[in-house]
């Protein structure tokens, strides 16, 4: 027998538990400014997730077609956001209602405090966030990448906490790894990027830097092909997370050879 | 009598429920909620609860998001 043989390691995550959900990918993607259903359905596929989000809006009186009828709800768990919404009280209503549809107790709570940079209000989100844990929501909340009010979103009882990368639909990436590194450092709830995603690296550091996934929409509804996008953010999603739990070398200022010194 | 549904004033009969009203304007049930005048009225009151004059009613489904 070989000695290679014997070598079987097992290399299989663990599972992503938000609350009581448990997901087999760790990268969210939302449904939103894809250019048609079709794209989407297919650019979901790709992505391997098996959570979406979606957004709160008024029936369309006469409107024949649903979003359900591209989301398989069997296929993906359903995370409804307060996209839009700029209080607490706003925030609330939409999570009630969100909640009445009966689709999820799981609400993306997202509190927005300016129309022109989309950052997160960050007082009305934790008065929103204390008020739906209480009323039984499962809370993931958005959030500016302060470690101060991330912690205090995790205190209030979110499930998750969801620092932005940087503002929703720049493309910008991870602005502030310390930031990151800061928030991961102390918490107890998993964390996960939401927003600034622009291309398949920003996701991977996302995951080297130990995030436990990544929310995304326009990276890939945007992309020139979405459904290709989408395929690699799910390998730079799973790429990210091997790297981090194998444990990166340290960088070094001189080199180091990687063959035995010469010995002829 | 007049009600507003979804910010339109709609005509609609004296006397009628929830569950009427989103059958007579073809509004999928499923996956919608109701809200009236600011309060989520729960699915199984749908059929008990009679709209009256001026009442505002939001029906709101899932769209597209991030």
């Amino acid at each position: 027998m070989l000695a290679v043989d014997k070598i079987v390691k097992n290399i299989e995550d663990k599972k992503l538990k938000v609350g009581r959900y448990e997901f087999t990918s760790r990268l969210f993607v939302g449904t939103g400014k894809y250019s048609s259903m079709e794209i989407m359905v297919d650019a979901l596929e790709a992505s391997g997730t098996d959570v979406v989000t979606v957004a709160v809006r008024r029936v369309k009186i006469n409107e024949t077609t649903s979003l359900f009828d591209y989301i398989d709800t069997k296929k993906y768990k359903i995370l409804p956001n307060t996209a839009g919404c700029y209080s607490a009280d706003e925030a609330i209503r939409t999570a009630h209602l969100a909640r009445e549809t009966g689709i999820s107790d799981m609400i993306k709570l997202e509190v927005l405090g300016n129309e022109k940079t989309l950052l997160p209000d960050p007082v009305e989100t934790l008065k929103a966030t204390q008020i739906l844990v209480k009323e039984g929501f499962t809370v993931l909340v958005y959030t500016s990448d302060d470690p101060i009010i991330a912690k205090k979103l995790e205190d209030a009882g979110a499930a998750s906490v969801m620092p932005a990368g940087a503002p929703i639909g720049s493309g910008q990436g991870i602005l502030n790894k310390n930031n990151i590194r800061i928030i991961l450092e102390s918490a107890k709830v998993p964390i996960l990027v939401d927003a600034g995603v622009g291309t398949a690296s920003d996701v991977t550091i996302a995951m080297e830097l130990g995030c436990d996934g990544v929310l995304l929409n326009s990276g890939i509804a945007l992309a020139k092909d979405p459904v290709r996008m989408a395929k690699a953010m799910k390998l730079a999603c799973e790429s990210g997370r091997l790297a981090f739990l194998s444990g990166r070398i340290p960088k070094k200022l001189y080199a180091k050879a990687s063959s035995p010194e010469k010995d002829f | 009598m007049k009600i507003t549904l979804n910010g339109e004033l709609k005509e609609c009969p004296d006397g009628i429920t929830v569950e009427k009203l989103l059958d007579l304007y073809k509004i999928d049930k499923n996956r919608t909620a109701v809200e009236l005048n600011l309060q989520v009225v729960p699915r199984k009151e749908h059929s008990s609860r009679i709209l009256k004059e001026a009442d505002v009613l939001e029906v709101i489904t899932f769209v597209g998001g991030g």
